[in-house]
């Protein structure tokens, strides 16, 4: 019965014209001649054009594809030092200083697909199988909310059972749940690539981001990670933020697991993703750009065999890229990164991070590692308050704003600020002010003892007297009992 | 190249009703800065007007369960002008 479902979706979900309506007379927009091409072109770029490129990158323009293969194959270490801290200056003009940070929730690890490097893939019968019921997905929820956390990213498996009328009704789920002052403010999802109508579903219940990661962007290794299942097709994969786009989910998520090919070549992708989105809808991009190298999964030994896996000193490389090559765009590192590796990436542009993470499903409310029932292996396995604490020591606020998307900044709106370096004048007084709320109702003694000092900073940084005052009314509103205080 | 549509709801008839309800609220009041939004749950998402302006004093209205309107400079009408302006959009929009 069960295999018949599976089947059924495999044959209905792809629609043919939803992927041909976005491509360029007949060809998706991954040139490989044309990216390698590049690649070989700017193999070895002067030192006169990676600084021109850096300054490109400075006034915050998105570069040409040419110009990211130039930054990719930089050779001069002395140059790659002027790279990264171009890469904190970037990011501190758009965003400033605060780190937004979410939790992911893993919901089902049922799967029709064969993703040879995944954990979750069909075939792998060490994989302990299970979708959480509306109680437990509660539990999970307010486990969550309880630790201070307001922004998830919620994960499905491809699957009948994980369709659009059941996210949707996880997604009710978690905005509907309180605990005490907690509660989700916004719920960002992470699914299989869905037709425009089953994403307006999801639009109708207030999604925050709709994330699709393309894995790789080379055809042919695409092919061969993925050879069965719904997720064969490269281009119902490679299209899906243009339909989720056009269904009115105007925030997306792209990204690429790095390890499985030329970790160039996928930068070099990610761009021309950004750059299509960008062509097809008024300006409009990815809302965040994520990069998971891979990591070892249950019974999973391709990821041991891989020859595409990178080094850490590569990693902080290619992150800084993409920095530079789409300046204005939210850049997320997970704790799939050790904490030590997070700690040296994060200083060259990143805007958010998950912490407090745990992806084993049903994992929160059980408070317990369940290799078994995860995709992959975390690396950084720090409690929320622990990396809040951290990043307080490293001079960065976190922020749980989630006031963009309540306020009509979506879409073009969001990206017009962001790219105009204005929307840091917002970020960061709402950063304080969540910051706040944290230190108030979750925070231990010692991060209280960190974090207090960094919001009288951060205060006395705004450099608006107005919003200054504003926010200092704001705090002690919140101090006095109030919450949920934004601009 | 082809532009598809952010919004799907642009092209409803409600649109234009709220695009003439933007260009008259700028003709009476220049320099306004006003975003109409369509409500979805907790998403606001942008639909129209105003995408440049940096506000700390936002008003946020909520107009019927799928619309509402932000003004960035609500000080530029005059106070008592105010409720009268949102509770004629709310029955327009409700028409």
């Amino acid at each position: 019965m069960q295999a018949a479902k599976v089947q059924e979706m495999i044959k209905n979900v792809i629609k043919p014209e939803q992927i041909e309506r976005y491509m360029n007379k007949g060809k998706d927009f991954i040139d490989e001649a044309y990216i390698d091409g590049l690649l070989l072109l700017k193999k070895r770029p002067e030192k006169e054009e990676i600084r021109a490129i850096i300054t490109k990158s400075l006034d915050l323009q998105r570069l040409e594809p040419e110009e990211t293969a130039a930054l990719l194959n930089c050779r001069d270490e002395d140059l790659w030092q002027e790279m990264y801290t171009a890469g904190l200056t970037i990011k501190e003009k758009v965003y400033g200083r605060r780190i937004v940070t979410f939790a992911p929730l893993y919901i089902s690890n049922h799967c029709v697909n064969s993703c040879v490097y995944c954990g979750f893939r069909h075939e792998n019968k060490e994989s302990i199988r299970q979708q959480l019921n509306m109680d437990e997905l509660g539990e999970e929820i307010k486990a969550l909310v309880s630790k201070g956390h307001k922004r998830l990213i919620m994960v499905y498996g491809e699957h009948p059972d994980s369709g659009a009328e059941y996210i949707a009704e996880t997604l009710k789920l978690a905005y509907s749940t309180k605990v005490g002052n907690g509660e989700i403010r916004r719920a960002n999802v992470n699914a299989a690539p869905m037709s425009i109508e089953d994403l307006r579903i999801l639009k109708e219940v207030g999604i925050g981001t709709f994330q699709v990661f393309q894995e790789t962007y080379h055809h042919r290794t695409y092919q061969k990670m993925h050879p069965r299942g719904v997720k064969a097709n490269y281009g119902w994969r490679l299209y899906a933020s243009h339909r989720a786009q056009e269904a009115g989910v105007d925030d997306v998520g792209i990204g690429a697991l790095f390890g499985l090919y030329d970790w160039k070549f996928e930068v070099m992708g990610l761009l021309a993703h950004t750059i299509d989105l960008e062509k097809k809808f008024g300006g409009v991009g990815p809302h965040t750009i994520s990069f998971p190298r891979i990591e070892p999964a249950v019974n999973t030994p391709f990821i041991e065999k891989s020859s595409y896996k990178i080094d850490d000193d590569t990693f902080k490389k290619l992150v800084t890229v993409i920095r530079l090559s789409v300046p204005y765009t939210g850049m997320i590192l997970t704790a799939r990164e050790t904490a030590r590796v997070r700690q040296e990436v994060i200083p060259v542009g990143i805007s958010q991070i998950d912490a407090g993470s745990n992806i084993g499903i049903g994992g929160y409310a059980k408070d317990a590692l369940d290799y078994n029932r995860q995709q992959f292996i975390l690396g950084d396995n720090r409690s929320l308050d622990e990396a809040v604490q951290d990043l307080a020591r490293m001079g960065k606020i976190t922020s749980f704003c989630t006031a963009d998307y309540r306020c009509g900044r979506t879409g073009n709106c969001f990206m017009g600020m962001a790219k105009s370096a204005k929307i840091h004048n917002l970020c960061m007084p709402n950063a304080v002010l969540t910051f706040k709320e944290y230190l108030l109702d979750y925070a231990s003694e010692e991060t209280i003892k960190v974090g207090a000092p960094l919001i009288e900073k951060e205060l006395a940084a705004l450099e608006n007297p107005a919003v200054k005052e504003k926010c200092l009314e704001y705090l002690h509103r919140i101090e006095a009992g109030e919450r949920d205080l934004f601009f | 190249m082809a532009q598809f549509p952010i919004i799907d709801n642009r092209f409803h008839s409600k649109h234009k009703l709220i695009e003439t309800c933007h260009q008259t609220l700028l003709k009476q009041y220049p320099g306004l800065q006003v975003r109409w939004v369509r409500i979805y749950g907790k998403r606001w998402a942008h639909l129209y007007g105003d995408m440049e302006g940096i506000s700390h004093q936002s008003l946020k209205m909520q107009l019927n369960p799928s619309y509402g309107i932000c003004i960035d400079n609500p000080e530029l009408i005059p106070s008592g002008d105010l409720d009268g302006i949102i509770n004629r959009l709310k029955e327009r929009l409700n028409d």
